[in-house]
């Protein structure tokens, strides 16, 4: 199993986890008709008729990296308390009448945003909306509602972070690669000691501040009209006031960047298999100079790609240092983006050696450069993935809801498919070269704590030794 | 995690499994050497998503070669006919196919999805991985080795050895109690002559099921069958298989690990898919613990007690055997306290039964839902599959509101008497629960 980096979201179960899926921004696919209320609220339309379904998501542009220090987890918190009834709404009525009729429901929150997403029947979609509405402005949190919710977030930081060897490793490496100052250090579920002493009048605090229509956008796909929704959102949304919005926190002057490349060792007794990551400071879509975040969207694409890219043929296929591998780029942040490549050993695998394997691929990378070949498979396949993508009901709320939450608009999604297309082998050249001859990047090793019978570990030395 | 995601998702398909009235017409399709499938036709994108399986999974595997159907699937696509396993994928790669199999409980399931206008090359690729696969020595090892590899994640899942763990008692002497990956013991005797034997006796043309969504005719699909799967011998051989009831005397085992959590996996006897009390079992589930924020146990145990993130049940309903399986976690000091109120519960339903307003808004979702089900191609072949899987008529999914919508309280009743017993209830719990005592204890396994 490979682990995956740590910035995910945490929801309020786990199933629909799975629904996140990379929408790595779909593609000139899905062409959208948008509004914005004069309240502020944004809104996109995706028609899809293939069934009498419709998905509705409403984002909210705040996260955990709104929170001010000492409350980490609090826009988790809140997320849970949504669904703790409104003063016309009992507690756990709302995702009861979503039931009723055949849907369901379900919320995650991230270092950026919060989601609240439905899908039901199409005939649903005027009380789906109605109810979200009413959450927005009138939701009514007691004390007896809060304090069991407390208890299951704290169960879900257990399950997820705590008693799980690939989540205790997430939340070590975000420590390393951001310090504990800078917001992408801290877990979205918050530390445990500052989650198990939040208050209601905390959640009511953040709730009041920031939940408003201008700091809103809902996207509906589906059975759907852009007419009949633009009515139904005037009707519930149009008469919810904007409020005006505190500053964000500035936190660029807190992010310390590393002057030389860091590794971070963790023993797991509950590790068998070896797991390596390594992270890259990478840029944004909004601070990337020209077209260099699509270019590491190619090159991202090369170096992955499945089993035709360059880490799994090298490590897997010819030198069989791992068994998995994955690179991922990721470039939907206010201000710090990222390039991870991971790595899963084989039984009494060597760390040593699979990390030597991966420097040695990025230095070859670096030095000859990608081919054109290579740049236009990967051109390709990027693009059919934006055709696939409107093949799933989901996927347009995703894309939309990451793209218009960090401010980007909405042609950052659709002209996606042709921002890949002029990628060219110079750039994804320049842009590795930009990538890896960085200094910050930080790599981290899971490894299995030697007291297991079978998953005997060497003597760690040295970072880029003779690990076992 | 993503283990629980799957069971989860696969209890949804289970219940879920119909198509709604709605315009989603299902039509047989027969090929001209005699290759059936379900299409729905859809050609508002131009993909294609075609869905099949083998019946025959990794309980066809031979004792001491566990892991043998995970490890032929998989190797299936690692190189056929003139292309190695590097020349195969990077065929797939450039005409934009996903191609690959799977072997699972009761069946080898592959998934074929692409542009349509791939279709040629697609059926190419996929004919010769099922007909002609090279089972080259160094693909072969390397797959092995990955396999190995997951073994080895694996031992270090407490939900992974719990499962083992009850799989091993429940179905102690059946098949049903096989590691599905093998163990690293049982792959080393596993070589390439054991694949070659799989071939020939796993893939044929009647044990295929193939359900296809998308842009294609009922003559395009026809020809497409022939070509992908024409060439396959007419028959299978698998090994027969025996039903297997889950032993009257309960059990309950603890598997000692450190960390401040507890993973109670517990199971009662459930039913097959055929039993003509599936619709009564399927609303009783969903009442009980199926039904996402709204079942008793998550009312009890999560909503009003905080004790747990979350507590879910479902019917596994396998070719030879079901079970109603249910899971939580829990700090380990709420243990007790979780487990208790879970039995009470189940006693309660046992007793009782369940509500005139519970199962209304069981048999609305469960009515409801199925058009929610609907979210890509993929999701609906399959749907579709499973619906083939189970023998259901194709018009079943016309039956299947009507079918939930007669099912009274006291059907429920009747049903709850028959599965919930709360002296029949199997418990296997890992970490250090306190609160929870059990009869056996056992260790992890560590190969």
């Amino acid at each position: 199993m490979l682990v995956l980096p740590g910035r995910s979201g945490f929801c309020r179960l786990f199933f629909v986890c799975c629904l996140l899926f990379a929408t790595a921004a779909a593609a000139k696919v899905y062409d959208p008709t948008t509004f914005t209320l004069s309240n502020g609220l944004e809104i996109v339309v995706v028609p899809n008729h293939r069934a009498p379904v419709v998905h509705q998501m409403l984002w909210y542009r705040v996260g955990a990296v709104d929170e001010m220090p000492g409350k980490s987890g609090l826009a988790h918190y809140l997320e849970h308390l949504m669904f703790k009834g409104t003063d016309s709404v009992a507690p756990g009525a709302y995702s009861k009448q979503i039931a009723a009729v055949g849907g369901h429901d379900n919320a995650f929150t991230s270092y950026y945003y919060t989601a609240y997403f439905a899908t039901a029947p199409v005939d649903f979609l005027p009380q789906l909306m109605q109810l979200e509405a009413d959450r927005m402005q009138n939701l009514h949190i007691t004390e007896e509602q809060a304090k069991p919710e407390l208890d299951v977030v704290l169960a879900e930081r257990r399950q997820r972070t705590d008693d799980d060897p690939g989540g205790r490793f997430a939340e070590k490496m975000n420590k390393t690669i951001y310090g504990t100052e800078y917001p992408l250090g801290r877990p979205v579920i918050g530390w445990r000691d500052e989650v198990a002493a939040m208050t209601v009048a905390d959640a009511q605090a953040f709730y009041r501040r920031w939940y408003a229509p201008n700091n809103a956008v809902l996207i509906v796909s589906g059975d759907v009209t852009p007419e009949r929704v633009l009515q139904l959102a005037q009707a519930n949304f149009g008469d919810i006031p904007a409020k005006t919005l505190p500053d964000r926190i500035d936190s660029r002057d807190l992010y310390h960047p590393h002057d030389k490349p860091e590794s971070l060792f963790v023993q797991d007794p509950d590790v068998q298999q070896v797991n390596i990551q390594r992270h890259y400071q990478a840029p944004t879509y909004q601070n990337a100079l020209g077209n260099e975040a699509y270019a590491l969207e190619v090159l991202a694409q090369i170096i992955d790609g499945g089993a035709v890219g360059r880490l799994y043929r090298s490590l897997v296929m010819d030198k069989k240092v791992a068994t998995e591998t994955g690179a991922d780029y990721d470039a939907l942040g206010r201000e710090k983006g990222s390039f991870v490549i991971a790595l899963a050993l084989p039984p009494k695998g060597n760390a040593g050696k699979a990390v030597a394997a991966l420097d040695t691929l990025i230095a070859r990378l670096v030095k000859r450069g990608v081919t054109q070949a290579e740049v236009d498979l990967a051109v390709k396949r990027l693009r059919e993935q934006a055709i696939f993508t409107r093949d799933h009901l989901m996927t347009a709320g995703y894309a939309f809801g990451q793209h218009l939450s960090l401010g980007l608009p909405v042609a950052s999604v659709e002209d996606w498919p042709d921002k890949i297309a002029a990628v060219t082998v110079d750039d994804v050249n320049a842009a590795a070269r930009a990538l890896f001859s960085s200094n910050d990047v930080v790599t981290g090793y899971l490894l299995p704590d030697g007291k297991n019978p079978t998953g005997k570990v060497g003597k760690i030395t040295a970072p880029q030794g003779d690990i076992r | 995690m993503f283990r629980m995601l799957s069971r989860f998702a696969f209890s949804l398909l289970l219940v879920l499994l119909t198509l709604p009235a709605l315009a989603l017409p299902v039509q047989e399709v027969m090929s001209s050497k005699g290759i059936r499938a379900w299409l729905v036709q859809d050609h508002s994108t131009p993909i294609l998503a075609l869905q099949f399986a083998f019946r025959g999974g990794v309980e066809q595997d031979p004792v001491d070669k566990q892991g043998l159907s995970v490890l032929f699937a998989d190797a299936l696509t690692e190189g056929a006919a003139a292309r190695d396993a590097k020349a195969y994928q990077q065929a797939l790669a450039e005409h934009g196919l996903s191609f690959g199999l799977d072997a699972g409980r009761d069946a080898i399931a592959g998934s074929l999805y692409g542009l349509t206008a791939e279709l040629p090359t697609a059926a190419e690729l996929a004919h010769d991985a099922l007909t002609a696969p090279r089972f080259d020595a160094d693909a072969v090892s390397r797959l092995k080795q990955r396999q190995a590899g997951a073994i080895e994640a694996r031992l270090a899942d407490p939900e992974w050895q719990a499962r083992r763990a009850l799989y091993a008692t429940v179905y102690a002497g059946h098949p049903y109690s096989y590691r599905s990956l093998g163990s690293a013991a049982s792959l080393k005797h596993i070589d390439v002559e054991d694949l070659r034997g799989e071939l020939k006796r796993r893939l044929a043309r009647d044990n295929l099921l193939v359900s296809v969504v998308g842009d294609i005719t009922p003559d395009a699909l026809a020809e497409l069958l022939d070509k992908i799967f024409g060439d396959l011998p007419e028959h299978a051989a698998l090994n027969p298989i025996k039903d297997i009831a889950v032993p009257s005397q309960p059990t309950s085992q603890h598997l000692q690990q450190e960390g401040g959590q507890s993973y109670l996996l517990f199971v009662a006897p459930g039913i097959k898919r055929d039993d003509a009390d599936w619709h009564a079992a399927s609303l009783l589930n969903y009442i009980l613990g199926g039904g996402g924020f709204e079942s008793r146990l998550m009312e009890e145990v999560r909503n009003k007690r905080g004790l747990t993130y979350g507590i879910d049940t479902s019917l596994a309903a396998m070719r030879y055997s079901g079970l109603l399986v249910g899971e939580a976690k829990t700090a380990n000091g709420k243990a007790g306290e979780a487990w208790d109120t879970t039995k009470q519960v189940w006693q309660n339903v046992y007793e009782h039964g369940v509500t005139e307003a519970e199962l209304k808004a069981a048999q609305d979702y469960l009515v409801g839902s199925l058009a929610t089900g609907f979210t890509s191609s993929g999701a609906i072949a399959g749907m579709l599959l499973s619906l083939q899987k189970d023998n259901l008529p194709k018009d079943y999914l016309d039956q299947r509101a009507d079918l939930l919508r007669s099912v009274t309280v006291d059907d429920v009743a009747r049903v709850a008497k028959r599965l919930l017993n709360p002296a029949r209830l199997s418990l296997v719990a890992v970490g250090a629960p306190e609160g929870i005592k059990t009869d056996k204890e056992e260790e992890f396994v560590h190969e």
